[in-house]
């Protein structure tokens, strides 16, 4: 098989972002020497070598986190917590556009007279289905685009580096969004009451209970993705230390 | 010249006056300064590469460095530090008692 430096490269860097002890300019600093390394090995050696030998001696992962958390041994929960944060952020601003969204397709849905019944359930269950879509979504993304989480990363830094103006900014900006969020959201939610007529929706999930259900369920289901996400995180991390 | 091997806790207490003075001669980025510490040493002080950065962030957050990400030759980013006026200073503190050091066991090596 060719040795795929490129690949390789972006590996070598998620193994230790995913550790959590470095930030994304520390993991620049050390690709940089690193580069350094390969390009004097590369007389000798053949890229895949020079690679591995670089690799190894600017320090394992393991061993690249443990010294950094000398310096500073909180940064991996920080991490954690920037995470969870822009998970958090990510939900508030992108959730209520897919929930809009899903009832202008309940609205258009309910034009065909046979599709109402499905009509109302996408309008009753919009919450909930937006947040899964958006977490799919996101997933379906970040995989595709092969970047890595490190274009998050990038972006905790840039805020990182100016924490009260990222934080103002992120503020007024999360607020803003969340209003004109929330008129969208309810155009869409009005347009779809308006339009699904009520006999298309089956008494059952007309019941206190179903709408109970759909409310909670739009807290605990975000909740339980955060919580999956960074159980997950610890999981790999736990077997990559394993395997080293 | 024996064979010997540096202790991890010389290696360690070393490293802040040796990048203090590297860096008082001229600003560098992480491997020319890591390679000027070899070629001062002889080659006997070999650090593990990576670990030379966690020296390099504990002397900036005591701001005895500073670094700003400079554009290279080959229009990548690097990363370079300079020594500040309390780098200096402390440079200074560094080098009196590494000198009191090296006085007492050249006089004890003269004694046996």
């Amino acid at each position: 098989m060719n040795f795929d430096r490129e690949t390789a490269v972006r590996d070598w860097r998620t193994s230790i972002l995913s550790r959590g002890g470095l930030t994304v300019g520390e993991v620049d600093e050390l690709q940089d020497h690193l580069e350094h390394i390969e390009d004097v090995l590369q007389n000798d050696l053949r890229p895949e070598e020079a690679f591995w030998l670089a690799a190894h001696r600017v320090g394992t992962p393991d061993a690249l986190t443990r010294e950094f958390s000398k310096v500073r041994p909180n940064m991996g929960w920080a991490v954690r917590a920037q995470w969870a944060l822009l998970g958090l952020t990510g939900y508030m601003l992108i959730v209520p556009v897919a929930r809009a969204l899903l009832y202008l397709v309940a609205a258009a849905l309910s034009q065909a007279s046979a599709l109402l019944g499905v009509a109302a359930l996408v309008r009753l269950y919009a919450p909930a289905l937006a947040v899964l879509i958006v977490a799919v979504g996101l997933a379906i993304l970040v995989r595709r685009s092969g970047v890595s989480p490190t274009v998050f990363d990038r972006v905790l830094a840039a805020v990182g580096s100016s924490v009260w103006l990222g934080g103002v900014a992120i503020v007024i900006g999360v607020s803003v969004w969340q209003v004109a969020a929330g008129h969208f959201y309810r155009l869409g939610a009005s347009l779809a009451a308006k339009v699904v007529a009520a006999p298309g929706e089956p008494a059952l999930i007309q019941s206190g209970f179903w709408y109970g259900l759909n409310t909670a369920l739009d807290f605990v289901l975000p909740m339980l993705l955060l919580g999956g996400v960074i159980a997950v995180q610890r999981g790999l991390d736990a077997a990559r230390s394993r395997q080293d | 010249m024996p064979e010997f091997s540096l202790s991890k806790d010389l290696v360690a207490a070393s490293s802040r006056p040796l990048v203090l003075a590297v860096l008082a001669r001229s600003d560098n980025y992480g491997y020319a300064l890591l390679r000027e510490v070899e070629q001062l040493s002889g080659g006997s002080l070999a650090w593990r590469e990576g670990m030379l950065y966690p020296v390099l962030h504990r002397l900036e957050r005591e701001g005895l460095i500073e670094s700003d990400w400079r554009v290279a030759e080959n229009r990548k980013r690097r990363k370079y530090y300079a020594i500040t006026k309390k780098g200096l200073e402390a440079l200074v503190g560094e080098r009196a008692a590494w000198e009191v050091v090296d006085a007492a066991l050249r006089t004890a090596w003269g004694t046996i």
